[in-house]
This record gives structure tokens, C-alpha cells and sequence, in this order.
């Protein structure tokens, strides 16, 4: 059978839900689907997840579950959110022996799908169950729908139900024709009003069920017309009904349309209206009959049609309008015709409710035209008497009987009770009588109806008018009454009533005696009137003449009003305190008022005189008046008097007031001192000061102004600022002065100004803008002339200018100082090295140790003052390179070794640090700061020892600072000069230099060597007792593989080979000791003695490398390296050149580089220095230098290096000498060498055992003789860690100091130890 | 198409501008009032004479009202009576635009008479898509991206929609561009 093999990508497409069960019925695969029902793990059990639902089983295992193929399962998913059950079937995969469950979830509906987060997606694309979901769910949707429709249909049907029963209920025959004509239903009100049974109507016409004799047949045929055409109909037929007694019937018919407008049925319904019809008859023929009585009554009749819209009008009455019946009959609108077309309306709206049906009969009165145009009035009555069918009003009847005398007279009535009811309404009191009866008493007879408007009381009200009356007024009132009543004079009375809703009235009221009723009662008639309003007014003018009054009472100023004649009618108490007085004063005079205060003539004189020139010029007058107080102090008044100008423009009074201005005046002179003293300080002022207006006008100038530029201020006022400055600034002004002044509110600089003698002034300003309300803005400016601070300012520049090149002028003086001493020193020390190599007596040898020495202390000296400039100008730089931090400490130490011996001192050296540290940093200032420090320390001892201590305050693996300190017995430093001592140019004593020489720079240059690399340096001393040194630098910690070959002496200077070097150098010294050098290297040399000559050569012979001096006469080396560079040959063009420079300042080296020049080497060199660089540019000459290595190569050395190991672990130290010194001595020759190290070998075992038997036997001088005869030993074989201790053991043992020292045996101890280490390295690397 | 559009229609207009706007949409599209049963098919031309009415009497323009109608549509007439189909339809909108050409399918194979559009989906970069519109109807355009929209709000995305080319540009189908963020 062919097998198809799907892979499980497929069958997680095919079947995203299946599973795969092995024999241990572990679930090893599972469809992605399937995954997101339940959360499985694959190697987990079936029965972790799922439950088989379907079919039973009593044991579940592979084999069963394999013998089922053939079922379906349901299988339910325990880890599932919810119930999810899977439907589908297992089947067993032969070639993998294992079980595969493919299937789906069954869900029963969508939401279920959707809880489960599944998406269209997760089914493969022919598992239609989503599908069928969804197809269920639009069932679902379709049933819905059923619902609603059949919801719907079943209200109709009830609708329809309704309407039946109503066609079956109405009391009106209902008949139901199908579309021929034939009865198919009639209802029970036909049946009962024809006698017919349903039955008997079926399948008839109805026309042949209810035709009679006197039925019309027109009317019938109309009828079967319009069924027949489907049509509606309305009309009126006689039926027969079944017992013969015909009736009148009212017949509609109308067909029954479906929803298409087909007809399905034809409805008909039938009124009997026989009763209405004899009732119409009735009310026609009683109509005539009441018509002819009307009109025998002499009222005219008329009728009106509603329907037809025509009226018709009774003869008489036509007769009576002078109208013949025709004419009035064939009026368009007769009503409108002959009514007043004021009266029209009136008719037209009984017309309106006659058929809205709000009345059936009306009365009313309007006026008729006649035909001679005069106008009658009538009265009119009317009633309805019939009505359509539908119910609507269609005849109306009515009389018209003529009215218009009886009209005449209701009118004039009417006119005067109009005017009589005008008069009361409007009489603005009450008129009443008042009646005083025989027995005493009295009381309203009669009052007036416009009580009720005056006083809001009906007449009845008011009878007992006593309670109204305001309690204040009861007595006066009753005395009023009273007297009247006993002198029957009129009465007169004013008071007050409280009426309700109003409060308080004001009444007048004024009565007269009228007349005696002949009762022996008297009547008086009166009229009251409300004069409310009036005392209100009364009493606001009061108010506001005290509110005034008051008012000028409370003015600060004096205040009197007089009359034309000068008589007070008022003065407030400002004016005269005394209240008495001022009141005796009004209407007296003022010279009434002078005479009582006794005021002198010339005083009334004066006012008098003021007064009358008011009069008569009707104008205001005003002056001051100077009083003497009571306390003798002076006030002063400011007084003025003024006419009141009446209507006619006569002086109706004249108003005087004063003020105390003594206040305002003592204010005034101070505003005015002040004034005068800002003027002052304006005029006066040094500053310049100036205002100008927004456009830069200027509106005020000082005085410092004008003097300042030239001119007077007329010259300066009115003119802009801007044609005071040059001409070629204007530009600026704007933009740079005043918009931003304007702007900011302020402004400051400096700007130039024009002298008007056209000189140019430097102006300092600080402007300001001033903003006051009420004034246009302005800015003030306050400047100060800076001409000659400018200028000064000026020359200041030019002397800083000058100093700068001064100071240039000073560094290049440096460097060309340092190129002409070095250059000539260079010279001296050459020559003196090969002089050295020459035959000489013992005394030139001393001469020529003295040259050297001096040489070198010269170049120390300048080599000082170089640093001291480099360091000053911030120009120093440091190398950042990796070096053996011992051998460069043992070198500087090993140099001032011998120094110390030539004066008797101890040089003791202990290192706590390790032998091979490489350190990253700048060996060569280290080695100068400890060579500085060491040499003042050798220099100023005479007796005792320096030590030099090392150790290390801090270290990890990257960095490390390296403490030391110099400790010397010397002269030491007085405590005063401790502070200063690194200090330039100090030295401790004035005598120190003439004694012990020295710049007094190296301090100070160690001291910023030291702080520059980041360390510190501190000194301790006692004066007379020596002095301690101690300085730390931090260092970065590097490896060997860092160090370069050049820090690694040369071993063979033919290495490089035959070359052809160009020497260009002017000096002959130099010139000499470079031939040498090189000569001795092997090397073929030629000299050019300037720029110029070299560049010549190198274009006609051959050259390999030149050494190029830099400063030479006619050219020099840079310009003639500049050339090279640029010849045609690209060989020549490329050859290297290297920089000869006696130039140290480092500054200078990127010139040479910039030149084209390949390195450089600073004068004076050694022959190692000259060897590295020029090995960088030469490659070494295999053919030449292979045998020379194999002859010149030490085996120690490719011992050393190959055998480290094997030498270090023999002795378990690293190795502990070093034969660098004996090389250098032998000149490599290992003959030497090897004689060297084989002297050592055999003395070293026989010094080792005397050693340990001192020091046991504790015989310390022989101990320190035989310490002192090692030593040049122990250092000649590089024993590092012995140096020190060896001298240790050889002074101390020699001062017996350490007879009880147990210290020492150690020492010995160690150094024995040592030496034996040694032996063994030794004999290891040097074997016999 | 099938009733169940012209409901929707009716319940859209009813919703926003009341019961006497539907009616006056009747009178004005000749269209008796009645019940659409959901899955019975109706003229289309009832469809586009209700929307062209719809936009008569509402004053705005029939494009507005098909844009309109697409979101009602996804918004209330899917999420209320198929929204278990539209939840099983995909996780989130590229999901759902993904599965948009199968889903038409099986619409097809459910509504046999609905004759429904068919989609091709590019699926540019995780949320920038094009989708090709394959239908006999036309001036269908606005409604289409009124579904889009719609199905954007529907899983909470600002998604624009843009018509790259339509057959009334003389191409043979329209081309949409969908991109949210």
C-alpha cells in the first residue's frame, strides 16, 4: 500500500488541532491550535489533558486507544478555559509507531469560539465548522427576523379584526359586492333594515334586492355605473326593503384597493334617512309660514345660503331699502354692499361661528345702506335651520327690524353719560357731602365714586373714615370739625389717612355749606383731594436744602452767600463758628456785621468795593487777603466772589468763599526752593546732562553740555542729537540708540560726539526713558566725557602690545641661547670623549676631567633655566613611555655612588618595591628630579650618609604611586627658608652659591616636574642636622612586552651596514664627531657645510640617510629639506632625513616634521641614540651582519632569555643578577665576560662561608673589610638587592654599632642567602 | 443585496436623525415601508435609491453617507448581530485583514445569493497595508472605507484610509491603503 509521510508542519496545517501520543502515551507533538485551547507541555501525559467523553473505555492505553481507529472520540480538554471538547479520531502511524489525534473543537455556537480567543485562522481551510457556526448563527439571524414579521403581521390582523367588527356593528347597512356587482357579505344593520338574511343576499345584485316602484331608475343606474368603474359615489335612492314600506336611503360606495391597487372589493353603505328628510320638509314649510307673519310685523326677512354663498331678501324689506329684489339679489356680495363698512366684521363673524358651530341663532345691531346712500340701523336676529348632510350649517334666516330712532337717542345717552362718566373719572378729588345733623352728630352722606381711584376705598369704606385717619391728626381733626360745625364757616383741613396697600396719603379737603335738608340738618358738599405726591416733593426739597447746606457747612473753605445789596443769606460755620452770631448775621449787612466786630473802615471799604465791582462786571473776582492770627503767626487767604445770574440776567446773589492757603504757600516756596536746587545741580553738574523728545530732539541741554561740545544751548535746543555725532554713525543711532531707549525703557554705551571745533569726544551715556501721564515721554540722558580715558586706554593697549613682544622677543633670545651654547657644548664634550680615547699623561687626563665637568655643569645650568622657561610658559611636555623602573633608579643611584665615596659619605639606597616594574611614564624627568635631589643632598653633606628610601603608598593593578625620600646628614635648612626653598632663583643661605655653586633652580623645577605629573614634594629639616626630601608620583603600571627595542643598548653598530650618509652641518666640531661615529660603524660619510651644498650633492651622489643640522648659514636645514622633498626623482625626493637640532625646546619638533624631515635628534647624542633613530631608517645588510651576530651575540643572553625559567626556578626568585655593566665594560667581548663571571664564581663560595663566620663569631670590623672588598663585586655582577645591604654591613659593622644588633645577623643571613642563589643562576648559565 | 443592509440603513438614519427622517426617506425614495428580512435578497437598486434618498433629505452627499454607513455598519449592525463572527474573524486589525479574502469566501459559500466583493490583502509592513477590492457593485467606494474605519475603531487603532485607484479612474478595481499606529 502506498504510505504518504507528512511532516508536522504539514500536519499542523492540515490539522491545526491534532495531536501525536507515543507508546508511554506522552504527547510529543501538538497542532498550533491546539495549543491555544489549553496550555500543553509536550512529554506530558494524555490523561494530563483530556478526558475521553466518548466512547467508553474501562482502561486507557496506547493498544486501546489503537485498536479504536475506527471510532470518534470526544475528547474533553481538562486544562481548557471552560468546556472545550474535541471531536475527531485517532489513527496509528506505522513507520513512527505512534498515534495521531486529528479532529476539531466542537462548539455549538460562535460565542463559544470567541471565549476561546480562536480565530478563522486557527481552522484549517477545509474544516467547515467555523462555517457551519456561522451559517447557524445567520439562521438564527433569519428566525429573528420571522419573529418580528410574524409579530407584526399578527397586530396587523388585529387591526383588521377591529375594523370588522366595526363594519358588522355600525347601525348603517354595510354591503360587500365582489368585482361583478354580486353580493358577498352585508352586515346586521342591512339585514334587520330590509328583512333580509344574510343567505338570501349572497350571489344578488342591490339593485334586485331593493328596487321599488317609485325608485328612480336614473338614480339606480348611476349606481351600478359607478360600481362598474370602480368609482366613489354618494346619493340618495328610495329603497324597498322586504315588508314594502319603502325608505329614503343615503348610499356611499367606494372600492376596496389592495396594496397594488387592485380592487378587491366594493364596500357600500346605506344611512335610512327618511325621518331627516320629512324633518327638513317640516322646517321648511313652519319657515314660510313664520316668514309671512315677520314680514306682516313690519321686519324685513332674509335668508342666506351657505352653500351657494346667496342671500334673498323678504319684498317688504327690499321696499323698505328702496332696492328692487332684483337688484339686491344680484349684488356680488350683497352684505358686503349695503352694511356699514364698519359693521361688516360684525356679520362676518356670526358667519364664523355659525360654521365652526358654536351658535345657532344670533342678535345683533349694525347699520344698512339704503340705496339714497343714507343709513338705517337694524336690529338683526337670525337662526340656523338647516345644515348640510356632512353636518355643516347651510341656511340661515333672519329679520332686520329698523332701529335707527330708537339708536339716535341710546347714542346721545350714551354720548353724555360718556362725558358726565369722563368727568368724574378724571375729577382728580373726591366729592362728597357732609352732614351735620340737629343732635349733634355728623357723617358722610354721599361719596363720590372716584374714592375708589383716589384712595383705593369703595364709598361704603370710607363711611367710617375716622379709623383711617393718621393718630397724629385725630385731635386736629376733630377740632376742625368741631369749629366748623359750631360756626357752619367752611372747612379747611390737611392730614394724613393710612390706607391699606398705600400707607400714608396726604390729603387736602375744603367744604362750604350747600344746603339744609329740611330736617334741621345742614350739608355741606366738599371735595377731598390726594396731595400725597405734593408733600412728598415738599419733604425731598427739604431734604436736599439740608443735604446742601449741609454740604457747604462741611467745605474747609468760608462760605457766604449775599443778596444783591450785599445782605448775608447765608454763611456756613467755617466762615463764623459762633452759631448765635451767624444766625443774627443772616439778612443783616456786611457792614452790619464790620460795625459789630469792630473791624476797621478800610476793611468794609475794601469788600464794599470787591462786592460792587461783582455787581457790575457779573464776573468772578478774586484775591489774597494776609491776616495776623491771634498768635501773631501770618495766614494767608485765597478769597473770590461770584454772581449768581438769574433768568433775566440780573445778579440774583453773590457767592463768597474763602480758603486757608497758608499751608499751600509754605509748600509752593519749598516746590520752589527745591526747583532751584535740581536747577542747580543741573546747571552745576560735571555730568552732562540732556532731555530729548522721542525722535531724539533735544528739549533741554546743562550747561557741562555746551561747554563740553561748543555750543550755547539755543544752538543745541530744538536740533536732533544725531547731527551732533560724525555723520557716518547716523546709521547707527537710530537702530542702536533710540529704538532700543524707546524699547527698553533705557539705554547705555558710549557714543563719539562732534566738538563744534569738529574734534571727536567719547561720550559715556546711561539714558533713560521718562513716561508721565499726561506728557508726551521723553528721555533724559546723563554722560560723562571718557576722550582721555579712551586714549589712555589706547596707550595701555600699545605698551600691553609691546610687552608681548617683548615677551616673544625673550623666548626666542631662549631658544637661540640654548642653540648657541649647546651647539659649542656639544663640541667641547665630543671632542673631550675622543680626546679621552687618546694617549695622555695624568695631567691632561685631570684637565681634561675638569673640562668635562665644567661642560656638563654648564649644560646643567642652561638645561635649568630651559626648563624654568618651558615650565613658566606652560610649553613642557612629558613623555608617556614604559621603562624598568629599577634599572633607571639603579643608574641615577649607581652615578652618585662613587660622588659619595670621593667625599666619605654613605649612599644607602632601599627599595620595598619589586625587582622587573614596568612602569608608563617619563623616566628621564624622574631620573632628573632624583638626580637633582641626590646631588644637593651628596653637595651639602660633609659628614654621615643619604639614604634614599622607596616604597609605595597605593597600588592595584593598573596604577601605583611610588613614594620617596632623600635623607641626607648635611648642613640641613633653617626653619625660615623651609617655605621659600622651592622657590626660583632661592637658595637657602646668600652663601650657598658661593660655596656650594648651583642656579638655585633645581628645586623649583623638581618641584613642578612633581605637581605637573600629579605628585607632591614636601622637605623636613633641622639646621645643622640634615635635611629629608620626599616626593610620591602616581604611575600607571605597565608589562615588559610595552618596552621598545631602542630602551635595550645596541649590541652590534655594523649592523646596519655599508650606508652613505650626508652630513649637513656648518660646525666642524660637530661635523667631526658625526664622521667619527659613523665611521666607526662602518659607514661612508660626506659633509655638506650648509643647506644649500647638501640639497647640490644629494642631486649628484648617492646617499642613503642625511643628518641635517637645522640652523645653518646660507640655507637652512629646514628650507633645504623643504626642497629635497620636492625634486623630480622620486628616490631622491624620499630619502630620509633626520634633524640634527641643539634646539630643545620641544615646542619646535612639528616644524621639522612639517618640513618633511623623518625624525630628529637633540644635541648633544649619544651613540646609542644616533644608532636607534638611524636603524629606523636603514635596514639593517643581512650579508653584512649575519656572521658578526653569531661571533658578537653573548650565549648568557639567548641563555637569559630562553632559560629564565629554568634559572628563576632553581632559586625560587626571579633572577638576581644582571651583567649588563660587565658587557658594557667588555664591549660584549664574552671572553671577558665569561673570564669576569669565573673570577666571581671562584671567590664567591669562599667570601659566602667567611661572611656567616663573622658574623657568628661576631667579628665586625673583619666583617666590614670583607663587606667592602665585595661590594665593587656585588655591584659589577648587578646584584641589585645586595647594593644597599652590602654598604649596610660594611659601615655599620665598621662602627661597631651593631655589636647587639640582631638585625645585622639577619642582614648577613640574607645577603648569604642571596649569594648562594646566585652561585647557582651563575653556574647554570655559565656552565664550564 | 440582502435585507439586512436596508435595516441597517433604516437604523442608522432612525438613530441619527429620528423616525419621521425615515419616513420622509420612504416617501422620497418610493419605497414602501416594510420589514427587510436579513437573509432574503433584496434589488440592490432599493439599496442605492434608500442611500441616494438618505442623502437627499439629510443634505449631505451620497459618498458621506455610504462613509458613514461602512462604520455603522462594522459598529452596530455587526457588533450586535454578528459579533461572535467578527470577534472569531481575528485577534486585532492586521489579523482581521489578513483573514479578510477567506472570511468573503466562506460569506460566499453562507449567503449563496449575496454575490460578495473578494479581497486581495498586501500586507506591507506590520501596520500598512493594501487592499484590493474585487466587486460587481459599483460606487461602493465610500462604504468600503466606512468598513475600514469602522474595523479600525472596532480594535481600537487611529487607522487612515486611502483610495489608491478606483474603476471610476478607469481601473479594473479599487485599490485601498490602510495605515494605523
Amino acid at each position: 500500500m502506498q504510505s504518504i509521510h507528512l511532516n508536522i508542519k504539514q500536519w499542523n496545517r492540515l490539522f491545526p488541532f491534532f495531536f501525536l501520543l507515543n507508546e508511554e502515551m506522552q504527547i510529543v507533538a501538538l497542532g498550533d491550535s491546539l495549543e491555544k485551547l489549553g496550555h500543553f507541555q509536550l512529554g506530558k501525559k494524555f490523561d494530563d489533558y483530556f478526558v475521553i467523553s466518548r466512547p467508553k473505555f474501562s482502561n486507557i492505553g496506547f493498544s486501546e486507544l489503537k485498536s479504536s481507529i475506527d471510532k470518534m472520540f470526544f475528547l474533553e480538554i481538562k486544562t481548557a478555559k471552560g468546556h472545550v471538547v474535541l471531536r475527531g479520531q485517532f489513527e496509528f502511524l506505522e513507520d513512527v509507531q505512534q498515534l495521531i489525534f486529528v479532529g476539531s473543537p466542537w462548539f455549538t455556537n460562535l460565542e463559544e469560539v470567541a471565549d476561546q480567543a480562536i480565530v478563522q485562522k486557527d481552522f484549517a481551510k477545509h474544516d467547515a465548522s467555523l462555517d457551519l457556526l456561522h451559517v447557524l448563527h445567520a439562521k438564527e439571524m433569519a428566525e429573528e427576523d420571522n419573529k418580528v414579521l410574524l409579530h407584526q403581521i399578527s397586530k396587523e390582523r388585529n387591526n383588521f379584526r377591529h375594523f370588522a367588527i366595526v363594519a358588522e356593528e355600525t347601525v348603517n347597512a354595510g354591503i360587500l359586492l365582489d368585482n361583478t356587482g354580486k353580493i358577498q357579505w352585508v352586515n346586521r344593520a342591512f339585514q334587520q333594515m330590509n328583512g333580509y338574511q344574510l343567505e338570501d343576499c349572497i350571489g344578488n345584485s342591490i339593485g334586485s334586492l331593493l328596487t321599488g316602484k317609485e325608485t328612480n331608475p336614473q338614480t339606480l343606474q348611476f349606481i351600478e355605473s359607478k360600481i362598474k368603474e370602480n368609482s366613489f359615489f354618494e346619493c340618495e335612492i328610495l329603497n324597498y326593503p322586504l315588508n314594502g314600506n319603502p325608505y329614503w336611503a343615503k348610499v356611499n360606495g367606494q372600492p376596496i384597493l389592495d396594496e397594488n391597487a387592485e380592487v378587491l372589493h366594493y364596500f357600500i353603505l346605506q344611512e335610512d334617512v327618511t325621518d331627516k328628510k320629512s324633518a327638513v320638509e317640516k322646517i321648511r314649510m313652519a319657515e314660510d309660514r313664520w316668514r309671512f307673519a315677520l314680514e306682516g310685523a313690519g321686519a324685513g326677512v332674509w335668508e342666506h345660503d351657505f352653500e351657494t354663498n346667496k342671500s334673498f331678501f323678504s319684498e317688504l324689506y327690499v321696499n323698505l331699502l328702496g332696492y328692487t329684489k332684483q337688484e339686491l339679489e344680484n349684488m356680488d356680495d350683497v352684505w358686503k354692499s349695503i352694511l356699514h363698512p364698519e359693521d361688516y366684521h360684525i356679520i362676518k363673524e356670526y358667519d364664523h361661528q355659525y360654521a365652526e358651530g358654536i351658535i345657532k341663532q344670533h342678535k345683533t345691531e349694525y347699520r344698512i345702506k339704503k340705496k339714497d346712500g343714507t343709513y338705517i340701523w337694524v336690529m338683526d336676529r337670525g337662526m340656523l335651520i338647516s345644515k348640510t348632510s356632512f353636518g355643516i350649517p347651510k341656511t340661515i334666516i333672519g329679520t332686520h327690524t329698523d332701529i335707527t330712532d330708537l339708536k339716535l337717542v341710546e347714542l346721545s345717552l350714551e354720548q353724555s353719560e360718556k362725558q358726565l362718566r369722563s368727568l368724574s373719572d378724571n375729577m382728580p378729588g373726591v366729592l362728597y357731602e357732609y352732614v351735620f345733623n340737629e343732635n349733634g352728630e355728623s357723617g358722610f352722606k354721599f361719596i363720590g365714586k372716584t374714592i375708589e381711584k383716589v384712595l383705593g376705598l369703595c364709598a361704603e369704606e370710607f363711611l367710617d373714615f375716622k379709623k383711617s385717619v393718621h393718630p397724629d391728626d385725630q385731635n386736629r381733626l376733630l377740632e376742625a370739625v368741631k369749629h366748623t360745625n359750631l360756626t357752619n364757616e367752611p372747612f379747611n383741613f390737611e392730614g394724613r389717612l393710612i390706607v391699606p396697600n398705600r400707607g400714608i396719603v396726604w390729603y387736602s379737603t375744603s367744604s362750604s355749606f350747600s344746603y339744609d335738608d329740611g330736617n334741621g340738618s345742614r350739608v355741606f358738599t366738599g371735595l377731598m383731594i390726594d396731595i400725597t405726591e405734593k408733600k412728598l416733593a415738599q419733604e425731598r426739597l427739604e431734604k436736599q436744602r439740608m443735604f446742601y447746606e449741609q454740604v457747604l457747612n462741611s467745605i474747609p473753605s468760608d462760605i457766604a452767600v449775599f443778596d444783591h445789596e450785599h445782605r448775608y443769606l447765608f454763611i456756613n460755620p467755617i466762615a463764623i463758628k459762633d452759631n448765635e452770631l451767624r444766625q443774627w448775621m443772616i439778612g443783616k449787612k456786611d457792614e452790619d456785621y464790620c460795625q459789630y466786630k469792630n473791624k476797621p473802615f478800610s476793611i468794609v471799604e475794601g469788600r464794599r468795593k470787591i462786592f460792587n465791582q461783582v455787581i457790575e462786571s457779573k464776573k468772578l473776582v478774586a484775591w489774597e487777603e494776609t491776616l495776623t492770627a491771634a498768635n501773631g503767626s501770618k495766614e494767608f487767604h485765597f478769597r473770590n466772589m461770584y454772581p449768581v445770574i438769574n433768568s433775566l440776567g440780573n445778579v440774583e446773589m453773590v457767592i463768597g468763599y474763602g480758603v486757608n492757603i497758608t499751608d499751600r504757600k509754605r509748600i509752593e516756596d519749598q516746590v520752589r526752593i527745591n526747583e532751584k536746587r535740581y536747577r542747580d545741580l543741573f546747571n552745576y553738574s560735571q555730568a552732562l546732562i540732556c532731555t530729548h523728545d522721542q525722535n531724539g530732539v533735544l528739549l533741554s541741554v546743562n550747561p557741562s553740555i555746551c561747554e563740553t561740545l561748543g555750543y550755547t544751548a539755543e544752538e543745541l535746543i530744538g536740533r536732533p542729537l544725531m547731527s551732533f555725532i560724525p555723520e557716518r554713525e547716523n546709521d547707527n543711532f537710530r537702530a542702536y540708540y533710540l529704538d532700543i531707549v524707546m524699547k527698553e525703557g533705557k539705554s547705555k554705551g558710549v557714543f563719539r560726539a562732534l566738538h563744534k571745533n569738529g574734534k571727536k569726544l567719547f561720550l559715556l551715556y546711561q539714558n533713560y526713558l521718562v513716561e508721565e501721564e499726561g506728557l508726551e515721554p521723553y528721555v533724559i540722558g546723563f554722560s560723562q566725557d571718557i576722550t582721555e580715558r579712551i586714549h589712555a586706554e589706547n596707550e595701555l593697549l600699545l605698551a600691553k602690545q609691546i610687552t608681548e613682544n617683548v615677551s616673544k622677543a625673550k623666548e626666542i633670545f631662549l631658544a637661540n641661547m640654548s642653540h648657541e651654547i649647546r651647539t659649542p657644548m656639544n663640541g667641547i664634550l665630543g671632542v673631550a670623549n675622543l680626546l679621552a680615547k687618546t694617549e695622555m699623561g695624568e695631567a691632561q687626563k685631570n684637565y681634561l676631567k675638569l673640562i668635562k665637568e665644567s661642560a656638563n655643569n654648564l649644560l646643567v645650568i642652561v638645561n635649568d633655566v630651559l626648563d624654568i622657561e618651558k615650565i613658566t610658559s606652560g610649553k613642557f611636555e612629558f613623555e608617556q613611555i614604559p621603562f624598568r623602573f629599577a634599572d633607571k633608579l639603579n643608574s641615577s643611584i649607581q652615578s652618585f655612588q662613587y660622588k659619595a665615596e670621593e667625599k666619605g659619605i654613605q649612599l644607602n639606597y632601599f627599595s620595598q618595591l619589586e625587582e622587573p616594574l614596568i612602569l608608563l611614564g617619563d623616566p628621564y624627568r624622574l631620573i632628573q628630579i632624583l638626580n637633582n635631589l641626590l646631588n644637593n643632598a651628596i653637595k651639602f653633606t660633609a659628614r654621615g650618609k643619604v639614604t634614599v628610601n622607596i616604597f609605595s603608598s597605593m597600588r592595584d593593578e593598573e596604577n601605583i604611586v611610588v613614594e620617596f625620600t632623600v635623607q641626607d646628614t648635611g648642613i640641613g635648612i633653617d626653619g625660615s627658608k623651609l617655605e621659600t626653598i622651592f622657590e626660583p632663583f632661592v637658595q637657602a643661605s646668600t652663601d650657598t652659591t658661593r660655596k656650594f655653586g648651583g642656579t638655585g633652580l633645581g628645586l623649583s623645577i623638581c618641584k613642578n616636574l612633581i605637581e605637573m605629573q600629579g605628585g607632591s614634594i614636601s622637605v623636613e629639616s633641622k639646621y645643622g642636622e640634615g635635611t629629608v626630601f620626599h616626593f610620591k608620583l602616581p604611575y600607571k603600571i605597565g608589562a615588559t612586552d610595552m618596552l621598545a627595542q631602542e630602551d635595550q643598548a645596541p649590541e652590534d653598530y655594523s649592523l646596519i651596514g655599508e650606508k652613505r650618509i650626508l652630513i649637513a652641518e656648518d660646525v666642524e666640531l660637530n661635523q667631526f664627531i658625526a664622521r667619527q661615529i659613523l665611521e666607526s660603524w662602518g659607514m661612508e660619510v660626506a659633509v655638506a657645510a650648509n643647506g644649500k651644498i647638501a640639497v647640490e650633492m644629494v642631486q649628484k651622489q648617492h646617499f642613503d640617510l642625511i643628518l641635517m643640522d637645522i640652523q645653518m648659514p646660507e640655507m637652512d636645514g629646514i628650507e633645504a629639506t623643504e626642497i629635497i622633498r620636492k625634486l623630480d626623482d622620486p628616490k631622491l625626493a624620499k630619502i630620509p632625513i633626520i634633524a640634527l637640532t641643539a634646539n630643545a625646546l620641544k615646542g619646535d619638533n612639528h616644524l621639522y616634521f612639517q618640513a618633511g624631515m623623518n625624525d630628529y635628534i637633540t644635541k648633544p647624542y649619544t651613540e646609542e641614540k644616533l644608532y636607534s633613530v638611524l636603524s629606523k631608517f636603514l635596514p639593517a645588510n643581512p650579508l653584512a651582519t649575519l656572521p658578526k651576530v653569531e661571533v658578537n651575540k653573548p650565549a648568557s643572553r639567548i641563555l637569559v632569555e630562553e632559560d629564565h625559567e629554568l634559572l628563576t626556578s632553581q632559586t625560587g626568585d626571579g633572577l638576581l643578577y644582571d651583567l649588563t655593566m660587565v658587557r658594557q665594560i667588555g664591549k660584549g667581548n664574552p671572553d671577558f665576560i665569561g673570564k669576569m663571571v669565573a673570577l666571581f664564581l671562584d671567590q664567591l663560595p669562599n667570601d659566602i662561608v667567611k661572611l656567616k663566620e663573622y658574623a657568628d663569631k661576631d667579628e665586625w670590623e673583619a666583617l666590614s673589610k670583607l663587606a667592602h672588598r665585595m661590594k665593587p663585586s656585588i655591584e659589577g655582577m648587578g646584584i641589585h638587592s645586595l647594593k644597599t645591604i652590602i654598604r649596610e654591613l660594611e659601615t655599620r659593622s665598621r662602627n661597631n654599632e651593631s655589636i647587639r644588633d640582631v638585625e645585622m645577623k639577619k642582614l648577613v643571613a640574607f645577603t648569604c642567602e642571596t649569594m648562594e642563589k646566585v652561585l647557582i643562576q651563575l653556574r647554570i648559565e655559565f656552565p664550564k | 443585496m440582502y435585507g439586512i443592509i436596508n435595516t441597517s440603513i433604516e437604523e442608522l438614519v432612525i438613530e441619527k436623525f429620528g423616525a419621521p427622517t425615515w419616513e420622509e426617506i420612504l416617501i422620497k425614495s418610493g419605497i414602501k415601508k416594510q420589514i427587510f428580512l436579513s437573509s432574503e435578497a433584496y434589488d440592490d437598486a432599493i439599496t442605492y435609491q434608500l442611500a441616494s434618498s438618505t442623502a437627499d433629505v439629510v443634505g449631505v452627499s451620497i459618498g458621506d453617507v455610504l462613509l458613514e454607513f461602512g462604520k455603522w455598519w462594522i459598529l452596530h449592525t455587526c457588533q450586535k448581530r454578528y459579533g461572535s463572527m467578527l470577534k472569531t474573524g481575528g485577534g486585532d486589525l492586521a489579523e482581521f485583514l489578513i483573514g479578510l479574502p477567506s472570511f468573503h469566501s466562506r460569506v460566499q459559500l453562507m449567503y449563496p445569493k449575496l454575490s460578495p466583493p473578494e479581497f486581495k490583502v498586501e500586507k506591507l509592513k506590520d501596520q500598512y497595508f493594501k487592499v484590493h477590492y474585487y466587486s460587481k457593485r459599483p460606487a461602493l467606494q465610500e462604504f468600503m472605507r466606512g468598513l475600514l474605519l469602522g474595523l479600525a475603531t472596532y480594535f481600537k487603532v487611529n487607522a487612515t484610509v486611502q483610495l489608491l485607484q478606483s474603476r471610476e479612474q478607469g481601473f479594473e478595481y479599487e485599490i485601498f491603503e490602510i495605515s494605523w499606529n
